[in-house]
């Protein structure tokens, strides 16, 4: 007998050692898990500020009216029960729990005493009874029951219904629909059932929904609901940091915005450990993990720099959530706290754009597109200091308010505007039009390049002839060649480079196209910083193209790939036909009814003097942004030395030299003067003005409208800043377009130093 | 008081110690245990002072009466226990949908933890004096409704696992009276066909629980396995030496819940770890060894058949409440001996072990054929005693 209890005992030793010993470290960490509970910091992320100090973008402490899902609705806990009866997944019967929440409120609609009886969730097969019974017992509000029909889950009517009285009560008291509210939690139950059934162990629902924020949720509508807690469970008002932009839709485009992050993005940070409170203890802090928390954690709630500035320096704004690990016990109350990590701040981002300048020059476009704008008009300015290199103004008109951005309505009406508002025009590239002779000037004069800039010459390379700075032409109006016209704006007679550049005569550089070819216009386009981007710091700038010799014969070989491309996957790769022009201009309509859309497709592999005549002149295939075209007349009134136009003030000044000729640069400063005084912006309110610029016009293929541009430096005796106004699509032409604008950001600009416009 | 003087020559001190020793481990484990969040348990602790001076005044008291006097009573100590079992379900106060126990004024009481003890004095008794009976079917089932009224109100309550206590004391009791090996094997395969009509129409839906999800503690982590898994989580937390007195996590913040009754174990192991743990089992080793001799030292059938039972209950105690503890038992009310907190079940089994130190302290003298060893009996007044039945 007593044996007997011996050998129980050495049994029990046995259990109790392969617990104690050998499974101690995974049940000591369980343990420890437990009992600790991480309390989540919030951090702020960093502002984005003009460069005296104005916040573009900044968080500001704000009130939201939040709901605990699971306690608004107790039903949600409802749905996992009933798929484990049906025998279905937990989306079908979430399906089912609504369809009994429609049910139940139609009934409560026809006979307001509905709402004190039970109702039916779902019927199942009785030989499911006795489980539905024990998973029933463990749900509060859940039963299992018989009734006249079969077995059933039943629950209370009031139960069922909370939500929508709580909401109802909330949208009382607020200035929302409860339609709105409604569809909001909705939306984030099916949301978080699709993350739970991925990932059972999310815990999704521990994040709160937050149903009012912003302006919405002010003072007295916050008061309002504090008041009347005890009527509204689930729903409370807490403080968050919410992201405001004071200016509204002062820059939105290079702002950029917040948003969730992608189901890959979240997955990914999750692998990685990067969210805090993700499930289970992704850093080990609940199990005493003393490591420092990783530079790039997050929150759940965290929203993503999704573009602009907000992406691109998302790390550098972003900041670090912090972390309590606290001892807590079985009712959650805090004991002690283990361990104590302050959330960062997010670093400020200064930038060089001052907020009035860049404001006057977003109105002045706005004014411009206005006038001589067609219905899908837009514009872009940029205007930097070419002696800092510090861009004060890079706007783009349309825009947009960035707080309204995430509107669903909002954005979809931006989406359906024809002019395209949510394009930064100011980083897209354009044909720069009569702006690109500036460059051509120096290319007639020194085709070779740049000296010590542009690689030397190849070996076999003939070294090109060329023109004396002296040279000039006589415009006739009109030249022709090979049965072509190609004309200028008058018959302009004997024209030198400085009555060139005033009048914008086209004849003068076809003429000198025909002596030098292209191949300079590209060395010269490249030595200018041409066809690449201007600042590194400045996020999703286009790089602009310089056509070089062989560019035709290289988009075609581009083109003709991803046609044969297309061929064989429409044919497949034995049947497809032969390639050869004729067939892919057939085939390049059918391209572009299936949604390939060509800009630029090859019309021919050879490169012919027309082409050469048309870039020459900044039409056809050459594409500058505005700011490549600003830093062109900051080169110019610099005398080859500007510095590069940036964007963030803490970014270091680089030089940007380039050695232009003298004679070349005093002729081309004066043609720019004279463009003012009495070339073909005389007639503008730039005239009288120390202005120094040249006025740019690109054509577009067919009957399309125009780019309009104005560049130049100001003032034009002592250089300051540089600028280039673009308007896109406009029937204009560029002095008539551009120069009100400019004169409007020039008084600015003025304005913001406390000077006077000269 | 004569036999008083002649009980204490012969006192089974290391019986005693042993008490002792356990009920101030249960002090001690209680005084950590009684760490609760809100601090509302520290009132078990005091209250277990006054239990545990009352158990060993019941304990002095018995030891020091000849256990025939009572077992002579014993047919009146069975009316008396099956009187209160009835009363419970009249006036017993209802916790968690069972009636186990009722109020005395500020006492509670729960009459089953007795009960087991006013079996094992009637069975001793009924099959000390129908001897040589045991080896027939009748005699067994004179056992059998003995013991079966008693199961049946205790399992009706319901307390199942209070009842099964009864199991194992009924058939210790009837191995060591000597009952036949055939009988026995018969009943162990009747009792196993009767396990599936048990389950259909018996067990009620949360014992059922309780048996599935200590079948399956991973998937049932929500409901009744929590307890095991908190229980095994604590246990698994001490190591080898243990977090300290009173420094567990588990205990102390309250995750582990019944930890002053139910789970004391695990409270013993988290704050002292693998060798606090089996150091406890070793004293109820100790225990064990000493009831096996008080019972095989006595030559009187009634006697050891008392020790007998008073050894099985123990053994069935220990053994699932541990086992409990450990995740390797269900999950029953069964309390630990001497160290849960619990004023009926402390008192119950200090009874138990009264009886057993007057079973030590009582020189009975009895016949034997080889007449050695052989003393006048105290008290002779009840009739021939049968011997019992060596070895067939």
């Amino acid at each position: 007998m007593a044996g007997a209890g011996l050998v129980l005992l050495g049994g029990l030793s046995a259990r109790l050692y392969a617990l104690t010993v050998q499974r101690h470290e995974d049940l000591r960490l369980r343990a420890e898990r437990r009992s600790r509970r991480v309390e989540v910091l919030e951090s702020r992320r960093g502002q984005i500020l003009d460069r005296a100090g104005r916040p573009f973008a900044s968080d500001r402490p704000a009130r939201v009216v939040v709901c605990d899902l699971p306690e608004l609705d107790p039903a949600l806990s409802f749905v996992t029960p009933m798929a484990y009866v049906l025998r279905t997944t937990r989306a079908d019967s979430l399906v089912r729990l609504r369809q009994a929440r429609e049910r139940l409120r139609a009934e409560i609609e026809r006979d307001p005493e509905a709402a004190e009886g039970t109702v039916v969730l779902c019927r199942f097969p009785v030989a499911e009874f006795e489980r539905a019974k024990r998973l029933a017992g463990r749900i509060p509000h859940l039963r299992a029951e018989f009734d006249a029909e079969g077995p059933a889950l039943v629950t209370g009517a009031g139960v069922l219904s909370r939500r929508d009285r709580v909401l109802l009560r909330v949208a009382e008291l607020t200035r929302r629909s409860p339609a709105e509210l409604r569809a909001l939690v909705e939306e984030r139950v099916e949301e978080v059932h699709a993350l739970e059934e991925r990932d059972e162990r999310l815990h999704a629902w521990r994040e709160r929904l937050v149903l009012l924020s912003g302006e919405e949720a002010d003072f007295e509508v916050a008061a309002r609901i504090s008041e009347r807690a005890f009527e509204l469970p689930g729903v409370s008002v807490e403080a968050r940091h919410l992201r405001r932009y004071p200016f509204g839709d002062v820059a939105p485009h290079l702002l950029g915005f917040l948003g969730k992050p992608s189901e890959e993005e979240r997955a990914r940070d999750l692998a990685a450990g990067r969210i805090l409170d993700g499930p289970g203890d992704p850093l080990d802090l609940r199990a005493g993990s003393q490591a420092p928390l990783p530079e790039d954690l997050r929150l759940l709630r965290d929203l993503y720099g999704r573009a602009g500035l907000e992406r691109a320096y998302d790390e550098r704004l972003r900041g670090r959530p912090g972390a309590e690990v606290v001892v807590r016990d079985v009712r959650g109350n805090t004991r002690e706290s283990v361990r104590s990590e302050a959330p960062r701040v997010g670093k400020d981002l200064s930038l060089t754009l001052d907020v009035e300048v860049q404001r006057a020059a977003e109105q002045a476009l706005d004014e411009a597109l206005a006038q001589h704008g067609t219905r899908d008009a837009g514009g872009a300015a940029a205007l930097y200091d070419l002696r800092s290199g510090e861009i004060l103004a890079l706007a783009s008109s349309p825009r947009y308010e960035v707080s309204r951005f995430r509107d669903r309505d909002y954005y979809e009406g931006l989406r359906a505007d024809p002019r395209k508002p949510q394009l930064h025009r100011a980083l897209m590239a354009y044909p720069p039009g009569s702006t690109w002779k500036i460059l051509s000037c120096f290319a007639m004069t020194s085709p070779a390049g740049a000296p010590g800039i542009t690689p030397p010459l190849e070996p076999g390379e003939e070294q090109p002839r060329a023109l004396p700075e002296g040279w000039t032409t006589v415009c006739e109006g009109r030249l022709f060649r090979n049965q072509r016209s190609f004309t200028c704006e008058g018959a302009h007679g004997r024209v030198g480079m400085e009555r060139a550049i005033e009048r914008s005569c086209n004849i003068f550089f076809f003429r000198a196209a025909d002596e030098i070819g292209l191949a300079p216009i590209a060395r010269w386009g490249d030595a200018w910083g041409m066809g690449q981007r201007v600042s590194s710091g400045i996020p999703g700038e286009h790089k602009g193209l310089v056509p070089r010799p062989n560019y035709k014969e290289a988009l075609f070989l581009r083109q003709a790939d991803s046609v044969r491309a297309w061929l064989e996957r429409l044919h497949g790769v034995e049947q497809a036909p032969a390639f050869d022009l004729a067939e892919f201009n057939r085939v390049r309509g059918r391209l572009q009814q299936a949604g390939f859309w060509y800009t630029r497709y090859a019309q021919d592999r050879v490169l012919r003097p027309g082409d050469v005549r048309n870039i020459i002149i900044g039409q056809g295939d050459v594409l500058a942004t505005p700011l490549q075209v600003a830093l062109i007349a900051g080169m110019v009134a610099a005398g080859g030395h500007s510095a590069r136009p940036r964007l963030l003030l803490d970014a270091p000044r680089e030089e940007l030299s380039l050695p232009l000729d003298p004679g070349v640069l005093s002729r081309v400063q004066e043609g720019m003067r004279r463009v003012v005084t009495r070339g073909t912006a005389r007639r503008t309110p730039l005239y009288g003005l120390d202005v120094a610029g040249k006025t740019g016009t690109a054509e577009r293929a067919g009957k399309n409208p125009n780019v309009a541009w104005f560049m130049g430096y100001y003032p034009a005796s002592a250089p300051e800043v540089a600028f280039a106004v673009v308007v896109d699509r406009t029937a204009g032409h560029g002095g008539d377009v551009c120069a009100p604008a400019t004169r409007k950001l020039l008084e600015a600009y003025e304005a913001a130093r406390g000077g006077k416009l000269r | 008081m004569s036999h008083v003087r002649r009980a204490l020559g012969r006192y089974p001190g290391s019986l005693l110690a042993i008490c002792l020793i356990l009920l101030g481990v249960s002090l001690l484990t209680l005084g950590s245990a009684s760490m609760a969040p809100d601090g509302s348990m520290l009132g078990y602790l005091k209250r277990q002072v006054i239990w545990a001076s009352a158990g060993l005044g019941i304990f002095f008291t018995l030891s020091l009466i000849p256990y025939d006097r009572l077992t002579r009573r014993a047919p009146w100590v069975y009316l008396l226990g099956l009187v209160a079992l009835g009363f419970v379900f009249v006036i017993g106060t209802k916790v968690n949908g069972a009636r186990r126990w009722f109020a005395l004024g500020p006492i509670r009481i729960q009459p089953s933890e007795f009960m087991k003890y006013a079996l094992i004095l009637t069975l001793a008794r009924a099959i000390a004096v129908s001897g040589p009976k045991i080896q027939t079917w009748r005699g067994l089932a004179e056992v059998g409704v003995i013991a079966g009224i008693p199961f049946l109100m205790v399992a009706a309550q319901p307390d199942l696992g209070t009842s099964l206590t009864f199991v194992p004391i009924t058939l210790a009791m009837i191995v060591v009276a000597g009952a036949r090996f055939r009988h026995l094997f018969t009943l162990g395969l009747s009792g196993l066909a009767c396990l599936p009509v048990a389950w259909l129409f018996l067990l009620r839906d949360y014992q059922k629980d309780r048996i599935l999800s200590f079948l399956s503690p991973a998937e049932n982590e929500l409901a009744g396995a929590y307890q095991t898994t908190q229980s095994v989580i604590a246990i698994g937390n001490g190591g080898l030496l243990g977090q300290g007195y009173r420094q567990g996590t588990q205990g102390p913040l309250g995750f582990l819940p019944e930890r002053h009754t139910d789970f004391i174990y695990a409270v013993v192991c988290e704050d002292f770890g693998l060798v606090g743990g089996i150091l406890l089992l070793g004293l109820y080793g100790l225990l064990f060894c000493t009831l096996a001799k008080i019972a095989s030292r006595c030559r009187d059938p009634e006697g050891r058949l008392l020790v007998t039972g008073v050894l099985a209950v123990t053994i069935m105690q220990v053994g699932v409440n541990v086992g409990m503890a450990l995740g390797v038992a269900p999950v029953t009310g069964l309390t630990l001996p001497l160290v849960s907190y619990g004023g009926s079940s402390l008192l119950a089994v200090m009874v138990g072990f009264g009886l057993a130190a007057s079973v030590a302290s009582t020189r009975v003298m009895i016949w034997t054929p080889a007449g050695q060893d052989a003393e006048p009996r105290k008290r002779p007044r009840s009739g021939p005693l049968p011997l019992l039945l060596p070895a067939r």
